[in-house]
């Protein structure tokens, strides 16, 4: 009986890692998708009792919240028609306004720590055209980069899971630096000592666009500087950074398609 | 009620759980107790399913929840058979160790005091209700 329980669990052991194996096999994707549309909505309800505890908080609170986004974008935006005009001058150097297209995503899940999520879980994949390596974006923020995709979910890596990196640019100085997420806090980090980086400052995206027209798009952002680490006798400084979003209220993203 | 009953409920409705509300191992948890509890077919199957269940809605490759499940299941017969465990304290602690390492791994909540509430606390329960060894 003993022996025969050992036989059933290697069997079924076998079989997992046969499938494991095989994850892009006509039948396994057929049958994913099929389940991941028919819990896509009730998961989505699920998920939404989450987000929905943001009508309990003080109307005061939100709408300062609300007005500190706005200040925020406008200084971003302050701050890049005035390298835009020095640019001008100087005819050095020049920036176009892209347009992104954008595909509408809904949160239905997450991984990581309940207080701060590392990935998302979205109900959009391969069959609505999403690739690992696109930018998810909300508003004019970086929420993250696609990692995995399935038939018809996607994993979104956030910008403070330990996987993610990628080139970020300050909002004033356009220093450069690595974005580096350490799963509590996002870390701007390898950013030359002689560089001036200010606490409070905003975090952009470089833009990492690949050959195919996709990827992060540039001036995104990412967070604002809480606290500097400098230290005149090493190369690098770096900077801790908070997120601009807080993700736990996230119930949409758009994943950017391309350019 | 039929314990096997509740046990299935629960491993239903932590799928969507667990990926929606709390990023808590429970599918991986019920699964152990199932297999200490009931080790036949049904079980086995139940599990399967449920495993390639979480895998999908999770976006995750699938096929890894069940591979992981039935490894803790060949490596709970095999400390089992070694040991000769009878006693539910040691099983419990053996529980509550590899839902650690498979919160670590599949990135999950690694709050340990968490861990510690939840298991203590079923080890509080099941000296004061439940005190025959399980195997």
């Amino acid at each position: 009986m003993k022996r025969r329980m050992s036989i059933l669990i290697l069997a079924l052991l076998l079989f997992s890692l046969l499938i494991f194996l095989n994850n892009n096999f006509p039948p396994v994707k057929f049958f994913s998708s099929v389940v991941q549309n028919i819990f896509a909505t009730p998961k989505a309800f699920i998920y939404g009792l989450r987000t929905n505890k943001d009508s309990l908080s003080d109307s005061e609170i939100k709408k300062l919240r609300g007005e500190n986004e706005k200040l925020r974008k406008k200084l971003v935006d302050f701050e890049r028609m005035k390298r835009d005009n020095e640019a001008l001058r100087s005819q050095f150097e020049t920036q176009d306004t892209k347009q992104y297209r954008l595909l509408p995503s809904r949160v239905i899940g997450f991984l990581g720590r309940v207080t701060s999520p590392t990935t998302l879980v979205i109900d959009r994949g391969e069959g609505d055209g999403v690739k690992s390596g696109m930018a998810a974006v909300y508003e004019n923020n970086l929420v993250g980069k696609v990692n995995k995709v399935s038939p018809s979910y996607s994993q979104v890596a956030l910008a403070n899971n330990s996987i993610s990196s990628l080139v970020g640019v300050t909002s004033e100085g356009n220093v450069p630096g690595l974005v580096i997420g350490q799963e509590d806090f996002i870390l701007f980090d390898r950013v030359a000592v002689s560089e001036k980086v200010l606490g409070g400052e905003t975090i952009l995206t470089k833009g990492e666009i690949n050959d195919e027209g996709f990827g992060i798009p540039p001036n995104l952002i990412i967070g604002r500087v809480s606290s500097v680490n400098k230290n005149e006798s090493l190369p690098y400084q770096s900077a801790k950074v908070e997120n601009a979003l807080q993700f736990l209220r996230l119930d949409t993203v758009f994943i950017v398609l391309g350019l | 009620m039929n314990t096997r009953l509740i046990i299935s409920l629960l491993l239903f409705v932590s799928l969507f759980i667990e990926t929606s509300l709390v990023a808590f191992p429970f599918i991986f948890i019920l699964s152990v107790i199932t297999y200490i509890l009931f080790p036949d077919l049904k079980t086995f199957m139940t599990v399967f399913l449920i495993g390639l269940g979480l895998d999908i809605l999770k976006a995750s490759p699938v096929g890894a929840t069940p591979l992981v499940i039935f490894s803790s299941f060949s490596l709970l017969d095999l400390v089992r058979r070694v040991f000769e465990l009878k006693d539910y304290k040691i099983i419990i602690l053996i529980l509550f160790i590899m839902s650690l390492i498979y919160s670590k791994v599949f990135s999950y909540t690694d709050n340990l005091l968490i861990y510690i509430l939840l298991f203590g606390g079923s080890l509080g329960f099941i000296s004061y209700f439940y005190k025959k060894s399980l195997w």
